[in-house]
């Protein structure tokens, strides 16, 4: 992390990250000026005006203790008190559980505004959300990381084909590894493409299949890549 | 040393009521003891003389529970404070809340200890 193992992180590293979580801990008697103000000194980088901005930006009670701030307004100030400092590395764990669209409409805005020269490493389980504005894509399966890729890559390599034949038939032994989950209705068989290629995949499909009427290759969202992805239970890399 | 105190100046603004309790019944225990006639010290005396380890106890165990320095949710998991400094900042906190009331109690000690050993050469000679 910022050319340093993640074990060994000393303080120059960690006052260039800002870390929100959903569960973490936070100093819940102090009203959020004074959390903003104690954190300040910890932080070569920290900016007042950018602080002042953020404060406006989010309308954060500063008189009002954490401990009596909604989930959403807590985010905000966790929030806050991580961008102030214009970190080099920003780590969100799902941090907009359970808060409603606009909240975070506006906190997405916010961060990317902010982070134009830094990384912002998000996790969590809305896909959708995250392929709003994720330009990179990491899946992990089981605490082990499967692949790293471009958000565009990604999506331009994963199809859904579904092949329409003349006559009914069996699947082919042969049957490709980087087709993932094959399901077969008659004359008609759909399949996830991984290594989707307009060209040589259309000409795979005829080599396998005699007699084919027609083949469609449908654009795949995230959440239905992830899923074809964690039914096949493999990585496709 | 500076964040030391930035931090010490935290855990005083977060338990001064606590502080402010333990410091009265330091007050009340030195003004019975400066009040006192003899060696010998009252009910009300000794019963403070118990609490008052008690209250510093407590406030070093309130210091130290406060922030939690291990697990993964703690707050200071990313902050850029050493994790050994930090236990080192709660030390600091400990030995202050409990070296700041201690101090006028052993001088008050070593008072009566010189004026004790005083009246013994007095009555020996």
């Amino acid at each position: 992390m910022l050319g340093v193992d993640s074990r060994r992180l000393g303080p120059h590293q960690l006052s260039q990250i800002g870390y929100v979580s959903e569960n973490q801990l936070l100093p819940e008697w102090m009203p959020v000026g004074y959390f903003l103000s104690y954190s300040k000194p910890f932080y070569p980088g920290w900016s007042n005006e950018e602080a002042a901005a953020l404060i406006r930006l989010y309308d954060l009670p500063v008189d009002r203790t954490i401990k009596a701030l909604s989930r959403g307004m807590r985010i905000k100030a966790a929030l806050a008190s991580s961008l102030a400092y214009r970190p080099r590395l920003i780590i969100l764990d799902e941090p907009f559980n359970g808060l409603d669209v606009l909240v975070r409409e506006q906190l997405i805005e916010s961060i990317l505004e902010r982070t134009s020269e830094s990384t912002v490493l998000l996790a969590s389980h809305d896909l959708a959300e995250i392929e709003s504005f994720a330009s990179h894509v990491a899946y992990l399966d089981r605490g082990r990381l499967q692949f790293v890729e471009e958000m565009a890559a990604l999506s331009d390599r994963f199809r859904e084909i579904e092949v329409t034949l003349q006559n009914a038939a069996d699947l082919p032994r042969d049957w490709p590894d980087h087709w993932l989950n094959p399901e077969q209705a008659s004359v008609v068989i759909r399949f996830t493409d991984s290594r989707f290629d307009p060209d040589r995949s259309e000409a795979e499909v005829r080599r396998l299949f005699s007699g084919v009427r027609d083949i469609a290759a449908h654009h795949m969202p995230l959440r239905s890549i992830f899923v074809a992805l964690a039914k096949a239970g493999k990585s496709v890399r | 040393m500076r964040l030391a105190l930035h931090i010490f100046r935290k855990d005083t603004r977060r338990f001064w009521w606590e502080i402010t309790v333990t410091l009265g019944l330091l007050v009340a225990l030195a003004y019975m003891d400066a009040h006192r006639i003899g060696f010998i010290p009252g009910p009300m005396e000794g019963w403070l003389n118990m609490l008052l380890p008690s209250a510093w106890a407590y406030l070093v165990g309130l210091v130290i529970h406060d922030e939690a320095l291990v697990g993964d949710r703690q707050f200071w998991i990313t902050r850029p404070y050493p994790g050994p400094r930090c236990s080192w900042r709660k030390r600091f906190s400990c030995w202050h809340s409990s070296r700041f009331p201690l101090s006028p109690q052993m001088r008050r000690f070593w008072q009566r200890a010189d004026s004790s050993q005083c009246a013994i050469c007095r009555s020996c000679s």
